[in-house]
């Protein structure tokens, strides 16, 4: 009897399997920390040169991810019968070249990464370079680089409302700052709300999830009861009654500052008197105020309410997948060769789990950019002098007149948001059609 | 002749190639007839019955027959509309599982009254009145309060003679049953089989029996044609088939059925090797891998379905070899 | 059945309690009056006669009785900002509006969306389908805002095809409906889409076509209700969306609804206003979906109506 012999052919090594690709994938996660550090010790001159050193190669390789996934062979290598029992098929590597042969998938996570680049660059020079130079950021002169195209808080009187030019390459506005620095900034700051932002909303709705879903019965009952309560409720209301408090608290806490500074001015000058009186008038609701902001700034509310408030869905994903996980024939046969609980979650239940949940994040974080946008829009996402897209394109839509359209206000940072929800958004569907073939047909 | 198909080919392309799932058949039904397909799983006779329902999208399926002729028409020719005015009326077909062959968000009532509706042209009072006479015929009880329940609310095997009610509404010439009692118990196989019996002889209904149960097609059919990789590989009346098979392919199904007077503790028998891969036949007879006859011609030449010498009734097998009497290897 | 009903009438009344109380306690916490500006450098006792005057003067816990004595009474209270206004005359002012863009923008989701869902998952890996899916994740990604502003851009400044803004005439309520409603569209369309294409895979729709029944027969009378299974699961979180995402439209097309006297008030500490819009947007939220509850347990022979579920 005779078996079709197949020739060995020569495979090229898959990307995945490439020996550099975990160092990689760690240092991508070490960019995105990087930032949350810089954003933290700013301040802080012995933290500058770590951040620095881990931010130059978290960069690079953020650019070497985005290379490897480009030199993805398009066609999958075409495997033999044989081959397939002799390795077996890995599910991931077969859903990588789904995804590199999805060219608006491809495209927007390339757009995306550079987008995220130079946004994420901008917020670490901005920081960074006033405390290398060890200067003041006034101090900058201004036709520097640093105060055209890094500096977004700088003001300008002379040069309010300046359309595009050579010099501030997206124009200005109406107090003379430059809005590609601006535009830039808006972008760390709408992808670190998302970013964050999923991140609590996944661990919140997985677990909330999983333990439904894996203990089953009353416990399910009630958890999955809350939840559908919880989804009736008009969440952004609350959020925006969350976001008028911690405004509140913040302004109260500025003013407090304010005081203690005037207070500690007045005590050097050698007036205790004076500073004793200002003190004084500080009512302890003040003092508190100033205290909880310290510890919460807004922005990390932002992050937190948002984040809150979206887990739902992504609770109601994993209970399900785990309920029918639970039942599935390899679940109970594992049950049935005598595997252990933990074995059984980490090795049958958690990778089965992994492909819903990174497809739903990867679609959380563009809603999570909208609900942020949406709350700035309104005007009570993030405060001024700090900006993300969606305060900029409230400022922008103020611009949007018969008379004198000052457009540029308006395009740059809208379009910068569109093309990241558009790009986020393709490479969530691309994920999920090339985890789940099934679902593209 | 009430079905007379000649030289059907159904091919899908693929991304990995031509699957070429139904290979140049030959089929006739007279009426009345009771005709059975056998073959493993991936034969192709799923794909030959959806093909004469004209229930394969073509494009991207491949068809093309010499003839396809039913009660004098070419279903091939047929436009899309003849066509629906055929099927389920003159032409029905019974499926697998009937689990969920049943629309879940309509009532039973309202599944079997809709043939009526299109093809008698009844009112929907008559065609009530008509539909609870046939759900009282298959033996479902309480017809009248079982017109209005959902398909969930059936057992499996009401479900099955729910779907035969269907089938036949309309008094069809020609009934394509497709594994219908795969998903079954033991017992309700032998009620449905029944069932599909009694319509056959009271109305004088063909039925094509598709399964991969030779006990099922022995107890049914007078005629059984052997699939093989979308060939015929073997045709004849039933008790002379079974009897003596004349092809290996054949001999080896009968003999991989197990017995009940087989020792227990034994093997089972298998046919050794795997089913071919339809984008990539062999040359030559597509079951010569597996054959434990083969001979070298077998490898060059696909071997063409000729009469069975020596035979008093209509026999025909494709194979170049003489099986009957030999052992394996000889 | 009653139980049901029954069942979810007390958790609907739970539900707006929740929120009326946290929402009372947060707007509460927040620092600042609704009279801060008004009576910026008055008296002491000009303060304290203003805060007696709506019972801000009484610790915090009476407070919350009085008020929410008063919103089981269906007194919502008056108004802090707008002088001798109730807040249940407000709301009767501006209510309809927000209800007339409301649905504008939930029947032009449904209708838009189903349609294109339909056509595409007909029409399904052809070019049509790719078109009509593109221009759905672009419905999805832009947000309204943007939308808005390009449309009144394009509709009002350049083909003047709209009125700017306002709120005199009922077409109106048109651009900033169309504007509310893409995104909205864009995701029925998609889960019709897949709803659909699901459903005609199913074994009964095999089963249909061998009964000899049309296309067009098959998609209305056996596709179409199981693919909307779907999407009438996503109009409850779908309307609470529109109802927040009438804000931004309202604000941008200087709309008198419900959503921008929210806003203002938030910002106002206008707590009564504040209160009275957020027990009545959750007595709207908690009603529909309860309705959409209700009609999935008609839509689908196989939900029993069990309570709460």
């Amino acid at each position: 009897m005779s078996i079709a012999v197949t020739k060995p052919t020569t495979r090229r090594r898959a990307w995945v399997e490439h020996p550099l690709s975990l160092p990689i994938n760690v240092s991508m996660v070490l960019w995105i920390l990087s930032f949350i550090a810089v954003s933290l010790l700013a301040n802080a001159p012995w933290a500058v040169t770590p951040v620095m050193f881990v931010w130059l190669l978290a960069n690079s390789a953020a650019i070497v991810y985005v290379g490897m996934h480009l030199t993805v062979p398009l066609d999958a290598p075409r495997k033999s019968e044989s081959e397939v029992v002799a390795e077996g098929t890995s599910l991931f590597r077969d859903a990588m070249y789904r995804l590199r042969r999805n060219q608006m998938a491809t495209g927007s996570m390339v757009i995306l990464l550079l987008l995220m680049l130079a946004c994420f660059s901008q917020f670490a020079l901005f920081h960074l370079i006033p405390v290398i130079k060890g200067k003041d950021r006034a101090a900058f002169a201004s036709d520097s680089f640093y105060a055209l195209h890094l500096d977004h808080t700088r003001t300008n009187e002379g040069e309010t409302y300046e359309p595009p030019t050579a010099q501030h390459w997206f124009g200005t506005d109406s107090l003379g700052r430059d809005l590609f620095a601006r535009t830039l900034f808006g972008g760390s700051v709408s992808f670190l709300v998302g970013i964050v932002g999923t991140v609590v909303s996944v661990s919140v709705g997985v677990s909330w999830g999983a333990v439904a879903g894996y203990f089953g019965g009353r416990v399910d009952e009630w958890m999955m009861r809350i939840v559908d309560i919880l989804y009736g409720l008009p969440f952004l209301f609350l959020v925006i009654l969350i976001m008028t408090l911690v405004n509140g608290l913040g302004n109260v806490a500025s003013s407090t500052d304010q005081k203690f500074a005037e207070a500690a001015a007045a005590e050097k000058a050698g007036d205790t008197d004076k500073a004793n009186a200002i003190l004084s008038e500080i009512t302890p609701d003040q003092r508190t105020a100033s205290i909880v902001t310290k510890f919460m700034p807004p922005i990390v509310v932002v992050f937190v309410a948002i984040g809150l408030v979206s887990w739902l869905t992504m609770a109601r994903i994993t209970r399900g997948q785990v309920l029918s996980l639970k039942e599935r024939e390899f679940v109970v046969a594992a049950r049935a060769i005598g595997a252990r609980a933990p074995r059984i979650i980490f090795r049958h239940i958690v990778p089965n789990l992994m492909g819903p949940v990174i497809v739903y994040s990867t679609l959380t974080i563009p809603e999570i950019m909208l609900s942020e946008a949406f709350l700035s829009f309104v005007g009570l996402g993030i405060s001024e002098p700090n900006c993300s897209w969606g305060s900029l394109a409230s400022e922008g839509l103020a611009g949007v007149n018969i008379i004198k359209p000052y457009w540029w206000l308006m395009v740059y940072p809208a379009a910068a948001l569109s093309l990241s929800l558009f790009g986020l958004n393709f490479i969530g569907d691309g994920l999920r059609d090339a985890l789940d073939p099934r679902s593209a047909k | 002749m009430l079905l007379d198909v000649k030289n059907l080919k159904t091919h899908f392309p693929t991304q990995t190639g031509l699957v070429r799932a139904v290979n140049g058949i030959d089929l006739q039904v007279r009426e009345g007839a009771a005709v059975g397909i056998v073959g493993e799983s991936g034969s192709g006779k799923s794909v030959l019955s959806m093909t004469m329902m004209g229930l394969v999208p073509s494009p991207p399926a491949i068809i093309s027959a010499d003839q396809v002729q039913f009660e004098g028409k070419d279903l091939l020719k047929a436009t899309a509309s003849e066509m629906r005015q055929i099927r389920g009326n003159r032409l029905a077909m019974i499926f697998q599982d009937p689990m969920t062959s049943l629309n879940p968000f309509l009532t039973i009532g309202d599944q079997l009254s809709e043939p009526l509706l299109i093809h008698k042209n009844l009112t929907s009072s008559q065609a009530k009145k008509r539909v609870i006479e046939l759900l009282a015929s298959v033996g479902i009880p309480d017809p009248v309060a079982r017109y209005r329940s959902y398909p969930h609310e059936f057992s499996g095997g009401m479900r099955q003679r729910a779907m035969v009610a269907m089938a036949v509404a309309c008094g069809p010439a020609l009934l394509i049953a497709d594994e219908p009692t795969t998903a079954l118990d033991v017992t309700i196989q032998a009620q449905i089989l029944e069932l599909m019996q009694s319509i056959r002889q009271n109305e004088g209904t063909a039925v094509i029996l598709i399964t991969h149960d030779m006990g099922v097609a022995a107890g049914f059919c007078d005629e059984i044609y052997v699939m093989y990789a979308g060939r015929v590989v073997e045709r004849g009346p039933t008790e002379r088939l079974f009897a003596e098979p004349t092809h290996p392919y054949t001999k080896a199904l009968l003999s991989s059925v197990p017995r009940l007077d087989d020792p227990p503790g034994g093997r089972f028998r298998t046919i050794p090797g795997q089913p071919p891969d339809l984008t990539n036949l062999p040359v030559g007879c597509a079951f010569s891998p597996r054959c434990p006859y083969v001979i070298d011609t077998c490898r060059k030449e696909v071997p063409p379905l000729t009469t069975v010498p020596g035979e008093s009734v209509a026999r025909e097998k494709a194979c170049f070899v003489e099986i009957r009497g030999k052992e394996a290897g000889q | 059945m009653i139980r049901f009903v029954f069942g979810r009438l007390i958790s609907v009344i739970l539900t707006i309690w929740f929120v009326a109380t946290l929402s009372f306690f947060l707007i509460r916490l927040a620092p600042g009056n609704p009279f801060a500006n008004e009576l910026r450098g008055a008296t002491p006792e000009v303060t304290e006669a203003k805060k007696r005057e709506y019972h801000l003067d009484l610790p915090l816990r009476e407070q919350y009785w009085i008020w929410l004595r008063g919103v089981v009474t269906g007194d919502l209270g008056p108004s802090m900002k707008y002088r001798g206004k109730t807040v249940n005359e407000i709301i009767r002012q501006t209510f309809p509006t927000s209800i007339a863009l409301g649905s504008v923008a939930m029947v032009f989701a449904v209708v838009l969306g189903m349609m294109t869902g339909v056509i595409a998952a007909l029409k399904k890996n052809t070019p049509i389908d790719y078109g009509l899916m593109a221009v759905a994740v672009f419905g999805i990604s832009l947000p309204s805002f943007i939308l808005a502003t390009l449309g009144i851009v394009v509709l009002v400044f350049w083909a003047r095809l709209f009125p700017l803004a306002g709120w005199e005439t009922y077409s109106n309520v048109l651009l900033p409906g169309l504007a509310l409603s893409l995104p909205f569209a864009a995701k029925i369309s998609r889960l019709t889409r897949v709803g659909m294409i699901e459903i005609l895979g199913e074994d009964f729709i095999r089963t249909a076509h061998a009964k000899g029944l049309s296309e067009r027969q098959i998609v209305i009378k056996h596709a179409l209700r199981g693919a909307m299974l779907p999407v009438v699961s996503y109009l409850g979180p779908a309307f609470a969306l529109i109802l927040t995402g009438s804000l931004v439209i309202e604000k941008i097309f200087f709309i008198p609804g419900l959503g921008t006297i929210f806003v203002q008030a938030a910002t106002n500490r206008d707590y009564n206003v504040v209160l009275g819009t957020v027990v009545v947007f959750s007595s709207l939220l908690c009603f529909f979906n309860f309705v959409v509850d209700l009609s999935y347990t008609f839509l689908d022979p196989r939900v029993k109506p069990v309570s709460g579920r």
